[in-house]
C-alpha cells in the first residue's frame, strides 16, 4: 500500500458520512425543484410554505433512501469525532443567524448577499481540509462566489415597486445554480468513495455479514 | 555500518501485511467500522476478511464486538491503544526506512 492509498483510505473512513454523495445529490435536486417552484408561486399567499415543501418533498426522503443504500452496500463507520456535526450545526446556526440580521438590518444595493457569504466560507472549509483529494468542491465555491458576486449587480433601478421581487427571484434563481453545484460535487463525493472501495467479492445476504466472524 | 534493509527485518509482520495494515489504516480513521465496511475496503473474501481479523484479534490490535440493531446483528471492528500505537510506530518506520534508503550508498568491495 503507497501513501496515496493510505492517504485515500483515511479520507474515506474519516469522511464517509460526507462523502455519501447521492444524499448530496437529492439536496441539490431539492434546492432546483425549490427555486423552479419560487419563481411560479413566490407572490402568492404562501409562496414560501410551497417552496419548502417543495424543498423538503424531494431532499428528505432522497437522505433516507440514500443513508440506508449507503449502510447496506458499503457498511457502517462510526466517525472518530461524533461531536462534530452537532457542533459544525450549532456553527451553521450562528452563522446564517448572523447573516439574516446583517442582510435585514445592514446590507444594502450594491453589496454581496450575505447569506451566500455565509455558504461560500461554510463550502471552502471542507476543500481546504481535504484538499487535494476533494479539489472537486471548487464547483460548489465557485458557485455560491459568483451568486453573492452577481448580486451586487442587481441594481434597483428602472422599477422600484419590484425591486425587492427583482432581488427575491434572483436569490432563488441563486439557490438553483448552488443546487446544481451540490449535485456535481455530490456525484464526485460517491465517484471518491465507490473508487476508493474495490467491493465485495461475493454478494451479502440478508443480515449475514453479522454471522460471518 | 548497518544497511537500511536490516531494520526491514524489525518490522511488525503481523501488520506489514497489506490487507491487514489496510485494516489498520482504515479502523485508524475512525472510532469502529462494521465487517461490510471492511470487506469493501480491502476487496477480500469473507473467509479471508475473518482470518484477518482473528490473527490481529490475537495479537490484541483489535477489538471485535457484536451489537444488535433492531433485530439485526452487525459485527464492528476496532482498533485498540495497542493498535493505534504498533500502527503508528508502523509508518513512522517505514517513513525512516525509506528516509534512509534515499541517502544509503552501497560499500564497493573490489
Amino acid at each position: 500500500m503507497n501513501e496515496k492509498q493510505q492517504a485515500r483510505i483515511r479520507l474515506v473512513t474519516r469522511r464517509y458520512h460526507e462523502l455519501q454523495g447521492l444524499g448530496r445529490c437529492c439536496w441539490g435536486l431539492g434546492l432546483v425543484a425549490g427555486s423552479l417552484v419560487a419563481a411560479h408561486v413566490l407572490k402568492s399567499d404562501w409562496g414560501l410554505l410551497w417552496v419548502l415543501l417543495v424543498f423538503a418533498g424531494v431532499a428528505v426522503p432522497g437522505t433516507v433512501v440514500s443513508e440506508r443504500l449507503y449502510k447496506q452496500r458499503f457498511g457502517r463507520v462510526a466517525a472518530l469525532d461524533q461531536d462534530g456535526p452537532r457542533r459544525m450545526g450549532l456553527l451553521m446556526g450562528a452563522a446564517f443567524g448572523c447573516a439574516f440580521i446583517v442582510e435585514r438590518h445592514f446590507a444594502g444595493p450594491g453589496y454581496p448577499h450575505p447569506f451566500f457569504m455565509v455558504l461560500a466560507a461554510i463550502s471552502a472549509w471542507p476543500l481546504v481540509r481535504d484538499w487535494p483529494l476533494r479539489k472537486y468542491l471548487v464547483v460548489e465555491v465557485a458557485a455560491t462566489v459568483l451568486i453573492s458576486a452577481l448580486y451586487v449587480t442587481v441594481k434597483p433601478v428602472a422599477l422600484p415597486d419590484n425591486d425587492t421581487f427583482l432581488r427575491e427571484s434572483f436569490i432563488w434563481q441563486g439557490f438553483g445554480l448552488l443546487g446544481l453545484a451540490v449535485m456535481v460535487t455530490g456525484m464526485l463525493d460517491h465517484r471518491l468513495l465507490v473508487s476508493t472501495l474495490p467491493g465485495l467479492h461475493e454478494p451479502l445476504g440478508q443480515g449475514e455479514h453479522a454471522d460471518t466472524l | 555500518m548497518p544497511t537500511p534493509f536490516e531494520d526491514l527485518t524489525a518490522l511488525n509482520r503481523l501488520i506489514h501485511e497489506p490487507a491487514r495494515l489496510a485494516i489498520l489504516t482504515a479502523l485508524s480513521a475512525c472510532d469502529k467500522a462494521d465487517f461490510v465496511f471492511l470487506l469493501n475496503v480491502t476487496g477480500l473474501t469473507k473467509g479471508n476478511l475473518s482470518s484477518h481479523l482473528s490473527r490481529l484479534e490475537r495479537g490484541g490490535l483489535v477489538l471485535i464486538q457484536k451489537e444488535f440493531e433492531g433485530r439485526q446483528p452487525i459485527t464492528y471492528v476496532l482498533l485498540t491503544r495497542e493498535g493505534r500505537e504498533g500502527l503508528e510506530d508502523h509508518w513512522t518506520r517505514l517513513d525512516a526506512l525509506k528516509r534512509a534508503t534515499k541517502v544509503w550508498k552501497p560499500l564497493r568491495t573490489t
